[in-house]
């Protein structure tokens, strides 16, 4: 009786799987040119690999070497509006003498472009510099002053703003949404780079890909993985790990993000090099989706760890945790595709997270709210709202 | 029929194999009850624990709002009685800092100590009563309670006067009250968010969704919240900081739990005793069950010694803890020594057999 009715459901369950695993081979041409899916983010042409993405990889050492500067601050030492400014757009390609390298490219021309007429980074520079001397000058933070802000897990100072806001986080965190995800969702992604009419059959001069090819994997190159990045990573590989793959993989144990948009980079760049650009499409579909969503979730978890750390009665713990989850929810604004609104996104940061973004009066109601928001928006964060 | 047969087997291997790497290490090595331990956990511990801070704090309202009406020294009494007797029900619930409690911030709301003094006494001079903010924390709670009731005088007279012939003596009373509906505001929300007939969290606990051992579970939060419970809030919170471990040995007598009461050593060993009756399950099956039907016999006797032994070494304190620690605070550092000796035992020992992850200390290192 069991056997029965076990092969009756398992029957129709098997003749599924196994069209669907068929689907590859029926679904590629016979053409010789055309290539297999590969395990890794690996691509070649004539023995030679055809990706390459050294200008991310500069712009990522940009922003890491920013939040380094930033981060002197904790130390009580007086940071410059100037430097930060000059780091920002790369003066003189060594970022004003601050960068411990020289790079022809810059952040800021790749920055948002409201964010640069609200002046939101160069802003939170010169508060910054306003802050550090407050800092400098032995001033502690409070509800409306800006300066130093002990973080009582591991004893070290952090430099916030009136507002209780982390600088460090705004601008990596902030940065990693205005340049690196705005590239990807409004640059690199779109049918400009990567539509049927971007050039695909010639190499471009001097290099070894296609203009198309290339734009695809300047997006990779903002996610920056390692090629055979994957769900279940090892904890010993967690170094090679950069900005958003970081982040996808602090949420993979929940919700699979390594290999979900792993096989969406792998198969979309399969897709152009076989010139298909249905394929292309439905990739690229998926990595807006996940993308957006790892920054939704990461989001969630970061208002998870400030609940649990008001709940300690640790503030600059609390605030380190909120400095992030603010940055985190900014950048959902950076997709054209998003599933919040941009209403949504400022209820959450000016006043979920306290009344005008201030973090001295958030509330658990605010942070409550600010989750269920998130949690309502993307429902596949539902089940593991509490894990994350 | 062949191939048909072939396919079956085929299907029911990778079945098999599904269902064994869904399953968790511990229920393949005992046969141990798991969910009926939760349960103990869940309808004997936990949500009688909130219901009883509940009709505490109740309490504590009704003897606040018998104050107001006839300011006694009788009532006067009553009120710190009942507010004394609110804060043995708190150390009955306070390890339990996750879902409810956690969402409405009970712990910070509640208990966050030492007070500042001068910022109440600031808040009831201009008669600010907004209660809730990260500002006001320190001013609020059952610690600030304490003081209002028993730090603003020296004795039971001089207490009353500042609620009857002081200049501050309405906003006082105001602000005692005001307090009050805070505090029970929080108890109320998650006592009802726990109960089956209000929230129904205890649902959720109880599922058989999360009687797993993985770090959303059931089980992964319990013994998270208890194990940095007892960490933080009682080895350090209540005898460390207070005894100086956590300030290069110079004590702070004024950061005790119940300074202006003085009873805080009561307040610890009653939180202690909780501490135990979560490990045991209290009559029924607990943690050290568990163990022992992992074969762990030998590590829960090991805890269950060690508990005691930090017991004893606490109840030989005697109350005001603060002025054991002006005058000898060896005792206190040794009662400090009995209760570390406990946090390896759950933190790392007993987590590692029970295959539960301890995620509090999650730092990003950034």
């Amino acid at each position: 009786m069991l056997r029965t009715a076990l092969s009756k459901l398992v029957l129709p369950v098997l003749a599924i799987s196994l069209v669907i695993s068929s689907c590859d081979i029926i679904g590629s041409d016979d053409d010789d040119s055309s290539i297999q899916p590969p395990d890794n983010y690996e691509f070649t042409r004539d023995g030679e690999s055809t990706v390459a993405y050294p200008g991310q990889n500069d712009r990522l050492d940009m922003v890491e070497e920013m939040k380094a500067y930033i981060a002197t601050a904790h130390e009580g030492e007086v940071i410059s509006e100037q430097a930060l400014n000059d780091m920002f757009e790369n003066t003189n390609g060594d970022g004003g003498g601050n960068f411990s390298f020289t790079s022809d490219r810059d952040l800021k021309s790749k920055t948002f472009a409201p964010d640069l007429d609200n002046n939101l980074f160069t802003d939170i520079f010169a508060d910054a510099e306003a802050a550090s001397e407050n800092g400098s000058n032995g001033i502690r933070a409070q509800d409306g002053v800006a300066g130093l802000l002990e973080r009582e897990e591991s004893g070290n100072d952090i430099l916030v703003d009136e507002k209780g806001r982390e600088f460090t986080q705004l601008v990596e965190k902030g940065l990693m949404g205005a340049v690196f995800y705005n590239q990807i969702f409004n640059v690199y992604l779109t049918d400009d780079r990567i539509g049927p009419d971007v050039e695909n059959s010639e190499t471009e001069e001097g290099a070894n890909y296609t203009s198309k090819e290339h734009h695809f994997d300047e997006a990779y190159g903002y996610f920056n993985a390692p090629v055979d990045f994957e769900s279940d990573w090892p904890e010993s590989r967690n170094d090679e790990l950069r900005f958003w793959s970081d982040y996808s993989n602090g949420s993979d144990e929940q919700l699979g993000f390594n290999d979900k948009v792993m096989e969406a980079f792998i198969l979309g760049r399969t897709a152009i090099v076989n010139d298909n650009q249905e394929v292309l499409d439905e990739q690229v579909d998926i990595l807006y989706e996940e993308l957006e969503l790892i920054s939704a979730a990461t989001a969630v978890h970061y208002i998870n760890s400030t609940i649990s750390q008001l709940n300690n009665g640790n503030t600059g713990e609390a605030f380190h945790a909120l400095s992030e989850a603010w940055a985190f929810v900014n950048a959902l604004k950076y997709s054209p595709n998003r599933k919040i609104t941009n209403d949504q996104v400022n209820q959450i940061l000016n006043t979920d997270f306290g009344e005008n973004g201030n973090f001295w009066q958030v509330t658990p109601e605010g942070l409550n709210n600010a989750k269920a928001t998130l949690v309502e928006t993307y429902p596949d964060l539902e089940s593991v709202q509490d894990q994350l | 029929m062949l191939h048909f047969r072939t396919t079956l087997l085929i299907t029911l291997l990778l079945l098999l194999t599904g269902a064994c790497s869904s399953n968790t290490s511990s229920d393949d090595q005992s046969n141990f009850d798991r969910a009926a331990m939760l349960e103990n956990y869940g309808n004997n511990i936990i949500v009688p624990a909130f219901e009883s801070l509940q009709t505490s704090v109740d309490d504590l309202q009704v003897a606040a709002e018998d104050f107001e009406t006839e300011r006694t020294l009788e009532n006067l009494e009553t009120l710190q009685e009942a507010l004394k007797s609110a804060r043995l029900a708190w150390q009955d619930a306070s390890p339990f800092q996750f879902g409810p409690s956690e969402s409405v911030l009970l712990r910070a709301s509640l208990n966050t100590y030492p007070v500042d003094t001068g910022k109440i006494s600031d808040r009831v001079s201009s008669g600010e009563d907004s209660f809730g903010t990260i500002d006001s924390r320190d001013a609020a709670g059952l610690p600030a309670l304490g003081y209002l009731l028993h730090g603003v005088g020296d004795t039971n007279e001089e207490i009353l006067s500042m609620y009857t012939t002081d200049t501050d003596a309405d906003n006082r009373l105001d602000y005692l009250l005001g307090n009050i509906s805070f505090v029970k505001e929080k108890v109320d929300t998650a006592t009802e968010d726990w109960q089956a007939s209000g929230g129904d969290y205890i649902g959720m606990f109880l599922s058989e969704e999360n009687a797993g051992t993985d770090v959303g579970s059931s089980l992964g939060m319990l013994i998270n919240s208890y194990v940095k419970h007892y960490e933080r809030f009682l080895r350090d919170g209540k005898i460390g900081i207070p005894a100086g471990v956590r300030s290069a040995g110079t004590p702070r007598p004024l950061a005790v739990e119940a300074y202006y009461g003085g009873y805080s050593v009561e307040l610890a060993s009653a939180n202690l005793q909780q501490v135990e009756r979560i490990f045991t399950g209290g009559d029924s099956r607990g943690l050290d069950d568990n163990l022992e039907a992992l074969g762990a016999g030998d590590l829960s006797s090991e805890i269950q010694t060690q508990i005691d032994e930090a017991q004893s070494a606490l109840d030989g304190l005697s109350d005001p803890l603060s002025q054991r620690i002006e005058e000898n605070n060896d005792p206190v550092l040794t009662t400090f020594e009995e209760m570390q000796q406990v946090v390896t035992l759950l933190k790392a020992d007993m987590t590692s057999i029970l295959g539960i992850t301890i995620t509090y200390q999650d730092n990003d290192g950034d």
